[in-house]
């Protein structure tokens, strides 16, 4: 087992990306705790994960808040003692459907910019802090943020997000530079379409050919397409590899 | 003179080293030598600031410390003249 005993906190853990990832790092015989805004969908999680045999907390938290952020690193603290991987995965974003519009920078209400990068940036910024000072006691950890391909290039009309997802590029690379002397490596999973909640709604309303058409590997992504990487990242598998932002996107932006 | 002296730490703390600690901190309070000592927040260290004529006095302090010796953590030693404010040089 590559996580045996390791604890592992996801952000944004409820569903998508963050779910298949505690799924799959459970397998792995890691102690996970999934961390979500959305209790009664952390609850469910909770619940189907630990009828699988896993051993699983969920803890629910607001990544914009500070003060929540604190309370629930504390309490993870508390009873885990120290935090082995910490997947910063929770993110909002735009969509066609979603609760923030597609929209030209003149069209971004400030209320929105700000949201989406308390959550997406600010969110993982504080839960490193917090949680990365147990790490420095132990020597090692690793950290993994998910970033997007839009991190790395350009997309129209998702400015925000856009620089959300840009500035965890750059904390990214920051991070591998002042912690990797503890042993603690930070690394990014840039993910390309993948097929969760978030984005569902965009690929049936005929959002998924136009998409297909750029991919090489000419499907769209699952959320376990990511768990995977994020499982070779959590694990000792990569433990020469910090400060890198791998793209899981069946080629997207390698053309 | 004071010094304010944080450290990182290195390596788990075991509770043998860390009892140790303590009873090393509590005698060095009770000689005056320190003033006050706590973890840093977020817990990454911690921070004593104590009382030396120099900085290879202070250095010679904290050399006797539990966590020094066994590899816990190193501590840098920052010296300053209070001018205002409760503790006293």
């Amino acid at each position: 087992m590559l996580l045996k005993d390791k604890v592992a906190v996801i952000t944004g853990g409820a569903s998508g990306q963050g779910l298949a990832s505690a799924r799959l790092f459970l397998a792995e015989g890691a102690r996970v705790v999934i961390l979500d805004w959305n209790a009664a969908q952390g609850e469910a999680a909770k619940t189907e994960l630990s009828a699988a045999g896993g051993d699983v907390s969920f803890v629910a938290c607001d990544l914009g808040e500070e003060t929540q952020v604190r309370a629930a690193c504390d309490q993870i603290l508390a009873q885990y003692g120290a935090v082995d991987v910490l997947f910063n995965n929770a993110g909002i974003g735009y969509s066609e459907h979603g609760r923030y519009k597609m929209a030209s920078i003149f069209d971004t209400p400030l209320e929105d910019w700000n949201n989406i990068l308390r959550i997406n940036l600010t969110g993982a910024f504080l839960m490193t802090k917090y949680l990365g000072a147990s790490m420095i006691g132990k020597g090692a950890g690793s950290v993994i943020f998910n970033t997007s391909i839009a991190g790395v290039v350009g997309q129209a009309n998702i400015d925000a997000y856009t620089a959300s997802k840009g500035g965890l590029v750059a904390l990214t690379r920051a991070l591998a530079a002042s912690l990797g002397e503890h042993g603690i490596r930070v690394n990014a999973i840039a993910p390309g379409t993948i097929d969760t909640p978030m984005i569902r709604a965009v690929l049936d309303a005929g959002g998924a050919a136009p998409r297909l058409a750029a991919i090489p590997l000419r499907r769209i992504g699952t959320p376990e397409d990511i768990a995977g990487l994020a499982l070779f990242l959590a694990s000792d598998l990569s433990g020469y590899v910090t400060g890198q932002i791998i793209a899981c996107d069946g080629g997207r932006v390698a053309i | 003179m004071l010094f304010a002296c944080p450290s990182i730490y290195k390596k788990p703390v075991e509770p043998d080293v860390l009892d140790a600690h303590r009873v090393w901190l509590k005698q060095a309070i009770a000689d005056g030598v320190i003033v006050s000592a706590g973890r840093r927040d977020p817990a990454i260290g911690g921070l004593i600031i104590l009382r030396a004529e120099n900085q290879a006095a202070a250095q010679a302090i904290l050399a006797a410390d539990p966590f020094t010796q066994q590899g816990v953590a190193d501590y840098d030693t920052l010296g300053f003249n209070p001018t205002v404010g409760d503790i006293k040089g």
